[in-house]
């Protein structure tokens, strides 16, 4: 009996390690869910109710002998992380088709932080190449696309090392106004002619991305808290960079 | 027209340009820059050429851009969101939502409004591409599960 009561305790951490990490390397509340429930189902809770939200995964299982877990995890901010997503995923597919133990599956959890799949150099490189490539996909000129990765490459610096312990929403907001002032520094310099194309190929940057889309989708699935808390986070970003940028405008309007 | 193929490869290097920025292996990016530019190309040829407008360009190019994913999440066994987060990332609004920022930042009403509305427009176009995506995807694998244990029997 307290053999399995080890293993059920085990099994949901590892649950729980998964679903959180799932969480914070960029997965939705959904597949979060789902991955939860996949590796308890498997080894076959009577019962499971998983809730997860934008700041909270709750999960209770009961087993076929009456043991009865329940546990809850604090989610905390998120990024994009494919490569460790995708370790993540992995390891929950081999939990579920027993091909690791909870213990394997423990250790790989661990190591999914060291996961980096390109140098630091690489990321300045995809920062200007996507700055300039999304200002001339909205109409700017090459000379824009030009400016536009003069400005993107103070941005990834300030986001890869100055800005990392910053708060996520102070961060965005700085980075917005960095990227502003290099904007309007590359057209006063006469490489780029349209501020606002170069402004908008630069804040994709920084954009919310997928979120807004995501919030929908929630609402249109009848999640509302999620699609409640993916919309908030998405207008309080805009709302970030609006700030950042409109800040940058007026600072140079001052200065000269 | 010429211009919608330039904008698609453009597209198509933004895509995976962020796949790069959002870690995705790099075995992945070329499928993050193909399935860019497709889903590019479609609301492009969509909002210029047809003009169909925002909300349903931008359906039908998430909805052909999450199939893709859903196929390529098949064959390359990773998860769906890894292929869909970058190539569906020309999609999102920006032109929208920062003129909606410059509307709001200004005080100029309309022009927040209207592109907020247009913001709103193209997310919904995008959630309900990739809602029906995975719908079709449900019943892809139930029709095949039916399949497997015809044939087994």
């Amino acid at each position: 009996m307290k053999e399995i009561k080890v293993d059920v305790d085990l099994m949901l951490r590892t649950a729980l390690d998964i679903g959180q990490n799932l969480w914070v390397y960029g997965a939705d509340v959904r597949r979060v869910e789902d991955a939860v429930s996949r590796i308890c189902k498997s080894y076959g809770v009577a019962h499971i109710e998983v809730f997860c939200i934008a700041s909270l995964l709750q999960v209770s299982v009961r087993m076929p002998d009456g043991t009865y877990l329940q546990e809850m995890r604090r989610l905390k901010a998120s990024g994009n992380n494919m490569a460790r997503l995708e370790e993540l995923n992995d390891i929950s597919r081999k939990i579920c088709n027993k091909e690791i133990t909870l213990d394997e599956a423990g250790s790989r959890i661990r190591r999914v932080k060291t996961i980096e799949p390109y140098r630091s150099l690489y990321y300045y490189v995809a920062a200007a190449f996507g700055a300039a490539a999304f200002c001339f996909f909205f109409g700017g000129t090459w000379h824009d696309s030009i400016a536009a990765v003069i400005a993107a490459v103070p941005i990834t610096f300030f986001d890869r090392h100055v800005l990392l312990k910053a708060d996520m929403m102070a961060r965005i907001m700085l980075e917005a106004l960095t990227g502003g002032i290099f904007v309007l520094l590359a057209v006063l310099c006469g490489i780029g002619e349209n501020v606002d194309l170069i402004s908008i190929g630069v804040l994709m940057l920084l954009t919310p991305g997928m979120v807004f889309g995501n919030a929908i989708q929630d609402f249109l699935n009848s999640d509302v808290l999620a699609g409640l808390s993916n919309l908030v986070k998405a207008i309080i970003v805009s709302v970030m960079i609006a700030i950042g940028i409109g800040a940058s405008y007026i600072l140079w309007g001052r200065i000269v | 027209m010429t211009n919608i193929w330039f904008v698609s490869v453009a597209g198509g290097i933004g895509a995976a340009s962020f796949g790069l920025l959002y870690h995705l292996k790099p075995k992945h990016l070329p499928y993050a820059l193909i399935c860019g530019f497709i889903t590019t190309l479609i609301m492009m040829a969509g909002t210029e050429t047809y003009e169909f407008g925002n909300l349903i360009s931008n359906f039908a190019a998430s909805f052909c851009g999450a199939l893709l994913c859903i196929f390529l999440s098949r064959y390359k066994k990773a998860p769906f969101t890894v292929f869909m987060v970058p190539s569906l990332f020309p999609l999102v609004p920006g032109r929208a939502l920062y003129y909606s920022m410059v509307g709001f930042m200004t005080h100029d009403k309309e022009l927040f409004i209207d592109n907020i509305v247009a913001s709103v427009e193209i997310a919904f176009g995008i959630a309900i591409g990739i809602m029906l995506a995975n719908v079709f995807n449900v019943f892809y694998l139930k029709e095949k599960k039916k399949v497997e244990k015809k044939t087994k029997n």
